[in-house]
């Protein structure tokens, strides 16, 4: 792997995670998870949308420092017939300007409740369309290793791991800051801590997975054709620390999840009053963050 | 018929003296650790049974190679900024002054032409030393082969003088990219799918 391409590794993952914490916010509002009305759940959300467009911003000027030439970025829309780099970076830049403008709205006439609704569809629409983008940058068919299924896969469920676990840590510091206890009286904060269950039970679902499709993508690789055995052979012989250790993150991030689904049912604990949301997350992150390196670090080209 | 320059490359005779190498190094004033033309050294062997006895046979030849101004390329596709085009003549360039240096069309190109200069920050690669075709020259790595390994001309001309072999081991399936090429190939280059192989010389190319 190249020293150029760590800026994509903090790019595609920052990008991903803004994407399904955005779709992760309109669920459990939409879906009434938590119920509490428009006006305070507007309280919680604005932070929460705010620090994703932080995130975003700052994706794309990380995404600069990948660039030889960056004074020329603004030519990288010019090959959208056949090129889907520019594709991605198209796609982006209509995730971003469409969830600026629903922040926008939202902040304005929060009480339009159809508009805002509809507008929060187009815009987890358009990030989902710039990962698959994204996924399709790298299915290159001169890059079989690539050039299959467990790109897009992998995309979409750091998307959803990430997105779900920074909700949940997001819902933790907004119970547990004085700034916002203050504007939420202790009948919200109970409301608050009603998605904990369903969250958790998702992210259970998406480790379980990810530790499954990990398992597959390494005997697909094991298995297949001489490129395929080559990147094998460089995530074996260079990288096996790295993926030992992604599976014990998972595996912990996991049993952590379980241990404390078992006591919420046992107690029904306000859970998400406790401090540890941080720590979990940051696993959640480092678990995508080596998952990342090591699919730029597989990277093996057939020819020369 | 549009027109296609096309190299020609005969690996039965290439000694992997590297005065292709070296001559467009020289002409095009590279440096900085690129090489629009590689000689890749690429050895093998097995031992082979011969009735009771087991003998070696081992083998090894070179592969002179640099873009191959393809028929369909990958890296004019991929490219985000079409700072890579392909002319007329079928030469495909890039305009420096587009690149974004992004090395999209690194990544994809099975034939390793695209080359980054990190003091530019753009991409670089062989521009079939169009100046000297210009002028009624040949490429500076033609002439430069003391082997006479390397040949350029009409990919039509050529396919019909040498034939139409455009992969042997390591290079890709031809389809892919369709490279206007021309190979003779060394006779242990054909033939061999149970015999080890490999490239020798990854640290020089």
């Amino acid at each position: 792997m190249h020293f150029a391409e760590c800026p994509l590794i903090l790019f595609t993952i920052m990008v991903q995670m803004a994407v399904g914490a955005f779709l992760f916010l309109g669920v459990i509002h939409h879906l009434s998870l938590v119920r509490l009305n428009d006006e305070i759940f507007t309280v919680i959300s604005k932070p929460i949308l705010n620090v994703t467009g932080f995130i975003l911003v700052l994706a794309v000027i990380v995404a600069g420092f990948h660039l030889g030439n960056p004074i020329n970025a603004f030519n990288a829309l010019n090959n959208l017939g056949t090129s889907w780099l520019s594709r991605e970076i198209l796609s982006l830049i209509l995730f971003l300007l469409s969830g600026g403008f629903f922040l926008l709205i939202y902040i304005r006439h929060k009480l339009n409740r159809k508009l805002i609704f509809s507008l929060a569809l187009i815009t987890v629409a358009l990030g989902y369309i710039a990962i698959a983008s994204m996924a399709m940058v790298y299915m290159l068919e001169t890059v079989p290793v690539w050039n299959n299924l467990f790109t897009p896969l992998a995309f979409v469920f750091t998307s959803l791991i990430l997105g779900s676990g920074a909700i949940l840590h997001a819902l933790n510091i907004i119970i547990n800051k004085k700034k916002y206890s203050l504007l939420l009286n202790e009948f919200s904060i109970q409301k608050l801590t009603d998605p904990f269950k369903i969250i958790s039970l998702f992210i259970l679902g998406l480790l379980f997975f990810q530790v499954i499709i990990m398992f597959s993508q390494l005997i697909y690789l094991g298995s297949g054709d001489e490129t395929l055995r080559s990147s094998f052979g460089i995530l074996i012989e260079k990288n096996i620390l790295l993926i030992i250790l992604r599976l014990l993150l998972l595996l912990s991030a996991f049993l952590w999840l379980i241990s404390l689904l078992v006591k919420y049912n046992r107690t029904r604990d306000l859970l998400l009053k406790r401090k540890y949301y941080a720590l979990y997350f940051g696993i959640l992150l480092l678990e995508e963050l080596i998952g990342r390196y090591l699919f730029y670090a597989m990277y093996f080209r057939i020819g020369v | 018929m549009k027109k296609q320059y096309a190299f020609y490359i005969d690996t039965s005779r290439c000694s992997g003296c590297k005065a292709c190498q070296a001559a467009c190094n020289d002409k095009h004033n590279t440096g900085n650790g690129i090489l629009w033309r590689r000689v890749y050294e690429v050895s093998g062997g097995d031992w082979i049974r011969k009735g009771n006895a087991w003998l070696p046979q081992v083998f090894a030849y070179n592969i002179s190679m640099a873009c191959n101004h393809c028929e369909d390329p990958i890296c004019v596709k991929t490219c985000p900024t079409k700072a890579i085009y392909q002319r007329k003549d079928g030469i495909v360039l890039i305009d420096e002054n587009k690149c974004i240096g992004c090395r999209y069309c690194e990544w994809s190109c099975p034939y390793g032409a695209p080359q980054y200069d990190s003091n530019k920050g753009v991409m670089t690669k062989c521009t079939f030393c169009y100046d000297y075709i210009n002028e009624g020259k040949n490429p500076s790595c033609v002439d430069a082969c003391p082997m006479r390994v390397l040949e350029f001309g009409e990919f039509k001309e050529l396919k019909k003088k040498y034939g139409e072999l455009a992969e042997v081991y390591p290079l890709p399936d031809s389809s892919i990219t369709k490279p206007a090429l021309v190979i003779n190939p060394h006779k242990d280059s054909l033939n061999k799918p149970d015999i080890y192989l490999a490239i020798s010389n990854k640290e020089e190319v």
